[in-house]
Order: structure tokens, then sequence, then C-alpha cells
């Protein structure tokens, strides 16, 4: 860091911004020249009707799939280039919609490999992983922080729905992300579940940048600030919540639609 | 099973406490006193010179190639049908290097480095693959090394193999003595067995287990995933070339048939009965086959209809293999466990719900069971 010179800056660098991204699969255009700007800090959500590319933008962000134009930026890095992995180690962790732990695996391992993650322990081959015990202590405090305590030797696969979907965001947490993607963290669960999920995503670090797919309206405004609407593609609207739920077009395209 | 299966434990009972003595020693002990017995009836059987200690050699030496193969195809999920070809190069390469006058120590120093870098050239392509496209791409290196071994007569002697003039020997440690063979192929075993336990248990290991279990998750971990695939690839092609080199010391001969497909196909079906994952099951696989192949052959001429059945039978009834039925016991063993410390803590039986992996019934009642909330924001 520069001595005195950065408070010069004339904005705050945003943590991450999406430049005119489009997806095309087969001439089916997915992501239609959508342009985000994501501040330092924020707490944004992203809705939009069933097939309208949000998850089509999320894999452009964290490079689980090439844009077929357009650029994305992790605080002022180009990092449309970047496989996956090398994403996350600059600080962007994401959680799918599909849940995707590692079902073999116990919730113990399953957080030891995350918190292996971005360390070069993960190479390491003359030690086992038990012995790491600086490692096994934070993935229990890790699942003692949000109810999995007692579920450290159970394999993932036999968790509960509710239960899978937070060891998703355990995992992705135990990066220490700067910028955090969820995909859907609440999808099919329970009202009670819900809440589980809602407490945890409310309890997240005040410094995370958080980006968040959502259908819930109710537990997104709970936990994001603003937010864009995508339908078809293309961003059809940009703001606070306040905005988006007064907003005629939305209540049309989306809320209307859900027959609520 | 016995009095506490049925849910309501002998509480406090002494009887209890001494079950509970008696289970948690057992859990304690079982795997090394297994072990020191198993060490114990190898040595004595390698000590002779009959046909037994003929056997246990042979089955020791595709036990090192089996845990090879188990280290890629149980861990990573990397099927390969080409591994009897790498067991090959290991023994050609020593064989090869003794022909052209090299000492037979220099000789098993350049079969290691062939191999060694066989695998790290071939590993580049294999390893883009995944699934079933990697068995095609094994199996299709696996005939290429079987197809040189075969044609390029120059080299290898075509079908009639080559034989090995002498094995290696430093002052008293002669490999030319059967005894010293023996008991090195035992040593060398226990070494690659434990190195394979050691890096499956590291966390180089459990990334391994990731990749196999899903692969795109762990890549969003920040795993650099082929790369780990590629180790674990080269990992088990040289353990498999360790193997080849036990082999051409034992055998005195290489020909093309060892590295044939039915030799790799051999090879997983070893792993497989044995019980993927394992590096053990694998290694008592080798024994299995090796006998049907070497023993029940002389007496039985439908000795491979009697192995498939057997094969068969293990499958249906234990998808993880001989070391499944071993797993399965250790878990209910747990599962005891776990019910009698319920019972002397004076609670009602109820599972801790720590246990590594339990029965169904009690674990599908504790997913009902309201958790701990979660925290409040500090």
């Amino acid at each position: 860091m520069t001595a005195g010179t950065s408070a010069a800056a004339s904005a705050p660098r945003p943590a991450l911004v999406a430049d005119r991204l489009c997806r095309r699969f087969r001439g089916v255009t997915a992501v239609a020249d959508v342009s985000l700007q994501i501040a330092d800090g924020a707490r944004f959500g992203i809705i939009g009707p069933n097939g309208a590319g949000k998850t089509t933008l999320f894999n452009m962000l964290s490079g689980e799939l090439r844009p077929t134009s357009g650029r994305v930026a992790l605080f002022g890095r180009d990092i449309t280039a970047l496989r996956p992995y090398r994403r996350v180690a600059l600080g962007l962790g994401r959680t799918f919609q599909i849940t995707r732990v590692f079902g073999d695996l116990s919730v113990l391992e399953n957080l030891t490999l995350a918190l292996h993650g971005l360390s070069r322990t993960k190479l390491s081959l003359l030690r086992p992983w038990r012995s790491y015990r600086a490692v096994t202590g934070d993935a229990e405090e890790l699942a003692a922080s949000f109810g999995l305590a007692g579920r450290l030797g159970t394999r993932a696969s036999e968790l509960s729905h509710g239960e899978i979907r937070e060891l998703e965001v355990l995992l992705t947490l135990a990066l220490k992300p700067r910028v955090l993607l969820l995909d859907e963290p609440a999808a099919g669960l329970s009202p009670a579940e819900r809440v589980g999920i809602s407490t945890l995503l409310r309890s997240l670090p005040a410094g995370l940048t958080l980006v968040m797919i959502e259908h819930d309206i109710d537990l997104l405004r709970g936990v994001v600030d603003s937010a864009a609407v995508l339908h078809h593609g293309s961003l059809v609207l940009e703001g606070t919540m306040r905005e988006i739920q007064r907003d005629e077009q939305v209540r049309e395209l989306y809320l209307g639609r859900a027959g609520q | 099973m016995t009095a506490a299966g049925d849910g309501t434990p002998a509480a406090a009972s002494p009887a209890g406490r001494l079950a509970l003595a008696g289970l948690e020693r057992s859990r304690r002990l079982t795997g090394p006193v297994a072990g020191a017995a198993v060490a114990v009836i190898l040595v004595l059987l390698l000590e002779g010179n009959g046909f037994a200690s003929t056997l246990v050699v042979d089955m020791l030496v595709y036990a090192v190639a089996a845990m090879s193969l188990d280290f890629m195809a149980g861990y990573a999920g990397l099927i390969s049908l080409g591994q009897a070809g790498f067991l090959g190069v290991g023994a050609y390469a020593v064989a090869i290097a003794e022909n052209h006058f090299f000492s037979p120590w220099a000789a098993v120093g350049i079969a290691l480095g062939v191999v060694l870098a066989l695998g790290l050239a071939l590993g580049i392509v294999a390893v883009r693959t995944k699934g079933i496209s990697f068995v095609i791409i094994t199996l299709a290196l696996g005939q290429v090394l079987y197809g040189l071994a075969y044609q390029w007569t120059g080299l290898s002697e075509g079908d009639n193999g080559i034989t090995l003039a002498s094995l290696p020997s430093a002052g008293p440690f002669d490999l030319n003595d059967p005894l010293t063979l023996r008991m090195t192929v035992l040593v060398v075993f226990a070494v690659t067995a434990g190195l394979l336990l050691l890096f499956a248990a590291s966390p180089f290991g459990l990334s391994l287990r990731g990749v196999r279990s899903n692969e795109a998750r762990l890549a969003a971990l920040g795993y650099r995933t082929g790369l780990h695939r590629y180790l674990a690839w080269v990992i088990a092609v040289f353990f498999a070339g360790v193997a080849g080199v036990l082999y051409i010391f034992v055998n005195d001969l290489i020909s093309p048939t060892t590295m044939a497909f039915s030799a790799d196909g051999f090879l997983v079906v070893m792993v497989v009965v044995g019980g993927l994952g394992s590096i053990w099951g694998p290694a008592l696989g080798a024994v299995v086959i090796v006998l049907f192949q070497q023993e029940l052959s002389t007496y039985v001429t439908r000795w491979q209809t009697l192995m498939g059945l057997t094969l068969i039978a293990v499958v249906l009834l234990s998808p993880g293999g001989f070391w499944g039925l071993v797993r399965a016991v250790g878990r209910r063993r747990d599962a005891l466990i776990t019910r009698l410390r319920a019972g002397q803590a004076g609670r009602p039986g109820r599972a801790e719900g720590s246990g590594p992996a339990q029965e169904g019934p009690p674990l599908a009642l504790e997913a009902a069971q309201p958790r701990t909330e979660p925290p409040q924001a500090p």
C-alpha cells in the first residue's frame, strides 16, 4: 500500500465488474450485453424468471463458462481468461444452484478440503490430513458456527437438505472469499430451513461483497440492499430493493407471472 | 446380533461395561494384531522353498500392481485398463538394460526412470480425459505397449520374451539367493502399501477423493484438479513399474502375454473385488485372483467359470468388495460401542451422531430432530 495517496482516487474501485457480457448457445442468446458494477462490500441480488440467464451470468462471472463476448473484472483486474480455480485464489467464491458437496465424504472431510483449497498443503503427500490440527480445528469451528458441529462424522449425502445447503455455503466461506456468488441458496428448502439459511446469510462478515440469485423476494429483502432484474438474458432494471419492488414492469414480468 | 442390537442396551450393568471395554480394546488392537499376524504368516510361508512360497511371491508382486491401480482408480476414480502395460515396461526395461551391458543395479534404476518418464509423458494425454474416455484411452495405451513388446523384436525379442541373466547383489545381500529375493519382495510390498496408504491419508489423497466425488466443486474450491489427477496417474504408473521390476526378478522372464489385455482386466478385477479405495482390499484381491489362476487351475479345468461365479457373488453381496465386508464388521462394532456408551451414560439409547457412518434407522431419526440454532451475529 502506498502511503497517503489512496484517498486521491476518485471513486472506490468496484469489487466485481461485468462489462457487456454476452453468451450464445448455438444461436440462442442466453445473456445479452449485461453490464454490472458491484461496489466493494455491497449486498446485491439478481432476480428474474426461470430461463432469464441468471445462472449463465454467474457461470461467466465464476469462470465455469467463457463469455461469447465481454469482460469480467475483479477488483480492477481483468479475469475474463482465468479458469475457476485461479479466480478462487483471487478471492471469488461461489455456490451452486444444484447443490454440489462431496457426497461420499464426511462433513469434516468436506470442510478440510475447502480449507486446504488455497494453501500449498493441498499437494502435500507425506502427512495425514488429520494431523493438520490447525486446519481440522478451523473446520470444527466452522461447522460449529452454523449448527453442523454434531455432524462432523456424517457423510454429506446423508445430511438433510437444509444442512447440505448450509454445508455448500460453508465450503465457499472456508476460502475466505472477498466476493461471494450465491446461486439460489434457499432453493427447495422448507420455510423452517429458509430461516436457518437466512440467518446464516445475515451473519456473513461485514466486508464481504455478496451477489446472490434468489427467487424468494422476502429472503432477498432481508439480505441485499440493491438488485438487478434479468429477463430474456437482458438487464431490464437495476436499483434498490424498494425501487425493484415498486416497479410495475417487474411485477408483470416476475411477481405477476409467479401468480402469488 | 447380540442383546445390544435391539436398541435397548443393557444400561450400566456390569456385563454392559465389560462388553464395552472389550469392544473398545478390539477397536484399538484389531489393526495392529491382524497386521502382525499376516506379517508372521507371510514370513513363515516365504521361508519354505516349496510351491507355497512361489505362490505367495506371485501374489505379492500382483498385489503391488493392484494397489498401484487402486491409488488412481479407487481414490481419483481413474479406472485404467492399461496398468499391466506399465508393469511390463518396468520388467522389460530391466531385462533390456541388462542385455545392453548395464549392471543389474543400474538396470533397476533405468527401469524405474523409464517408467516414470513414460508415466509423465503419457499422463499428459491420458489425464485430459475422464470417465469412460479415460478407460478407453488407457486401454489404447496399454495395447500400444503390448504391441511394441510383441513386434519390436529387435528390442523385445517378440513373443519369446527376454530372460534375465542375473539379479542385483551387494556384498552379503544377494537377490540371486531365492530366500533373500522373496523377503525383499515382501519388504517392497510392505513399503509400497505403507507409502500408498500414507499418500491416501494425506491432504493430496483427500483431494483425489474430492475429484472422484465432485470434480467441478473441487475446482470451485481453488484446486487445479487436472494437476491432481495427473499426479495420481504418475504415482500409480510408477508403482506399476516397481511391480514390473519385482516381476522380472521373480520370474526371470518377461514376455508380451504379461501385458495382454486379459492381464489389464485381471488387475481391474483384483481392485474391484478387493474393494476400491482401500489399498489393502486390492492386495487381498490379488491374493484371491492369483490363487484362482495358479492353484485352482491345476485341479479344476473350469476354474475360470468358478472364478466368474465367485466374482459375481462378491460384487452382488458386497459392493465394497472383500474390504467392504471387513469395514462393515468394523462399522457394526463402532455402532455397538456408541450404543453401549449411551447406555453407560444413563441416557436412553440414542446414538451420539458422531460415528463415522451409522446404520439407517438411527440416522433417519436424527435427521428429523431439530438442530442447534444458528448463531446470532456477534
